[in-house]
Order: C-alpha cells, then structure tokens, then sequence
C-alpha cells in the first residue's frame, strides 16, 4: 500500500470510528477532554501499527482493541471510586435538569464509576456491537460475555436511577 | 426509572461530534501515557550519550592537550565506547517498547507487557553495575597522567569527590530512575491484571441475549 493510499484509508477509519471510540473513552474516564487526548493517542497507534494489519480481524474489530489497550495503560492520576459519588456526579452535570445533554453526562460518569473491563464492555454494547465481536475485542468466551453483560447492565442501571433520583 | 434500553436509547440519542481530521499530521496528543513515556526516557537518554560521546571524540581529535600516555588517550577512548554502548542498549530497549503491538486482546498485551518487564529486570540487574564499574576504571586510567606530580592533597581531594559522584550517580539517581521507571511498568501492568481478574471472575448466574 502506498503512502497515499494509507493516508486516504486512515481518513476514512476516522471518519468512520472516531465518534464511538470517542464515546467508549469518554465513558471509561468520564472526562471529556482526557476523552479527547485518548482518542487522538488511539488513532496515533492506528497510524502507526496500519502496516501489521492482518486481516485476521476486521478493521473494527482491531481498531477497537487498540482503543481499549490504550484506555487500560494510560496513566491517571488518581483513581475514582466505583459507586457512592453522588456529590461529584451532580457537580459534573449541566445546569438545566432534565435535558438530553445531562442524561447523556449522567450516563457517562455513572459508566465512568464501573470497573474498568465493565466500563468498555458496556460502552461497546452501548453502541450495538455484536457480542461475537465484543468477544474478539476483549478476547473472552461469548457465552463468559453474556453472563458478564448482564451484570454489568443491571448494575449501570442501579446506578443510573439512584442518581437520576437524586 | 430507566431500563437498560433507555439508556441505550440516551447513549445513541446524540452522535458526538469529533475533531474533524484529514490524515495523520494533524493528530496531537498531550495525554501522559505511560507507554509514551517510557519511550520518551529511553529516546532522549540515548540523544544524551550520543551528544557525551561526540563531545568527548571531539575532545580527543581537537582539544590538543598533549597527554604523553597512550592509555589516556585509550581511557577517552572507552568512556566514549561506553556512551556510544548505552546509546544503542537504549535504542534498543525502545525498539522493544514500541514492538509491544496494542491491538493484541487485553490478555495477550498483558503478556507481552510481562515479558518486557522481565527483560528490563535483567538487563537493570547487570547494566547498571557493569557500566559503572567501567567507567569507574576509565576515569581511573584517565586520573593516572591528570594527577601524577600534583600535591598530594587536591589528588585526594579530587579522587575523593569523583568517586562520590560516582555513588552518588549509582545510589541514588540510578536507582531513583530506575523506581520511576519500574513504577510506570507495574502500573501498566497491574491496571492490566486487574482488568484480566475482572474478565475472569464472573459466576454464571445470569444469561444474556
């Protein structure tokens, strides 16, 4: 492949995965602009790993395990608690309640306080992502998967309504 | 109260809008990742024994300082083979680091992270004594012909100084970046085993889809 040929490839895996990798680091730090950081660190890594691409994987399938490395290695600086945030959740939301823009912000930090495998399964199956796929990206069993995702969705949705009461 | 297809619902409801890029040049990252910075130690500490060795090679071809042994000369000589030694053991560890390939599953790039990390444990525990050992016995040659016919006490005084420098260097800010460097390690690698111990431990009490 030449250069240009993989410029134009790399611009248009961008375009096409920027949004829901964009998503899936915002939920894993439930900060927006870290969120940013990441995802342009994620397409650095794609950039630069594009020549080791197999075939093995689809390309979603291997963008998004550059994504979730990425997110697990970065360095933080401290670590959130998992639950019991009250404060913080509601000092993080808009002012005008009830709008889409604090649900979505409400989501985001409740996702940001689950562990962290939980948070970027959930942000994947959030954004419709066929269980086998997710599978191939976290690299476990599907039927380990579905038992996981189930726990993991009535958890977000316990803390999702706690704070959505508050 | 909310289900969890409300929630989908709120996720998908708004696309998030993006920096809009047309190709690779334009991506920028400030974010402090570990990975990055281990990197970044091993590029520039090898710059800087490229930069000592030159300086010092440029010493011995132009600085017309008349030594009359030939073991001086050889003593340079070996500090700058040293330099030039470390500059390519770091290179080296960089190439290592930057093979570390993200897109493997989580469990997988754990693997390769231990695997590094075991290298770098063995190379820590027999570099760093090695060279400080030789470039102890360089500086000594070096000192034979500077300090001969000198007054006994600047020798001592100088002898004295070079060999805390030398402790010093090893003792404390060897082993201080040695620590920083190995905390950066263990933390990729226990925030990857965490991950993993979540992915396993899961009781199969409920099904989903």
């Amino acid at each position: 492949m030449n250069n240009m040929n993989q410029e134009q490839l790399f611009t248009d895996l961008y375009q096409s995965y920027s949004p829901g990798i964009f998503k899936i680091c915002l939920g894993y730090t439930g900060d927006r602009s870290l969120a940013e950081d990441l995802l342009q660190e994620v397409f650095l890594s794609v950039w630069n790993n594009m020549h080791k691409f197999r075939q093995e994987a689809s390309w979603s399938t291997w963008i998004y395990r550059i994504a979730v490395n990425t997110c697990l290695t970065y360095l933080r600086k401290k670590k959130a608690p998992l639950v019991d945030v009250a404060v913080e959740i509601l000092g993080a939301l808009p002012e005008e309640p009830g709008t889409k823009e604090q649900d979505i912000q409400l989501l985001y930090t409740c996702i940001s306080r689950l562990p962290e495998a939980d948070r970027l399964i959930i942000g994947l199956v959030l954004d419709d992502k066929p269980y086998e796929e997710i599978a191939a990206i976290i690299g476990m069993n599907v039927n380990n998967l579905r038992v996981k995702i189930h726990r993991i969705k009535k958890q977000l949705t316990e803390i999702y309504n706690r704070y959505a009461r508050l | 109260m909310q289900d969890f297809e409300a929630l989908k619902k709120i996720w998908q409801q708004k696309p998030e809008l993006v920096k809009r890029v047309s190709g690779p040049k334009e991506l920028s990252s400030t974010s402090k990742r570990n990975k990055k910075l281990l990197q970044y130690a091993q590029l520039v500490g090898g710059a800087g024994q490229v930069i000592v060795s030159a300086f010092i090679s440029w010493m011995m071809v132009f600085g017309n300082f008349g030594f009359r042994f030939w073991y001086t000369y050889l003593s340079m000589g070996m500090v700058v083979l040293l330099c030039l030694l470390q500059a390519g053991y770091m290179l080296y560890t960089y190439t290592k680091i930057r093979a570390i390939d993200d897109s493997l599953p989580p469990a997988e790039h754990l693997r390769q992270w231990e695997q590094y990390y075991a290298l770098r444990q063995q190379q820590i525990t027999f570099q760093g004594p090695v060279f400080t050992v030789l470039l102890s016995i360089a500086l000594g040659i070096y000192y034979i012909e500077i300090l001969s016919g000198r007054p006994f006490l600047p020798v001592l005084l100088v002898v004295l100084v070079t060999i805390a420098w030398i402790l010093f260097a090893y003792f404390y800010l060897g082993k201080k970046s040695i620590r920083k460097e190995t905390n950066r390690l263990q933390s990729i690698i226990h925030e990857l085993q965490a991950v993993e111990r979540q992915l396993e431990e899961e009781e199969p009490s409920g099904l989903d889809q």
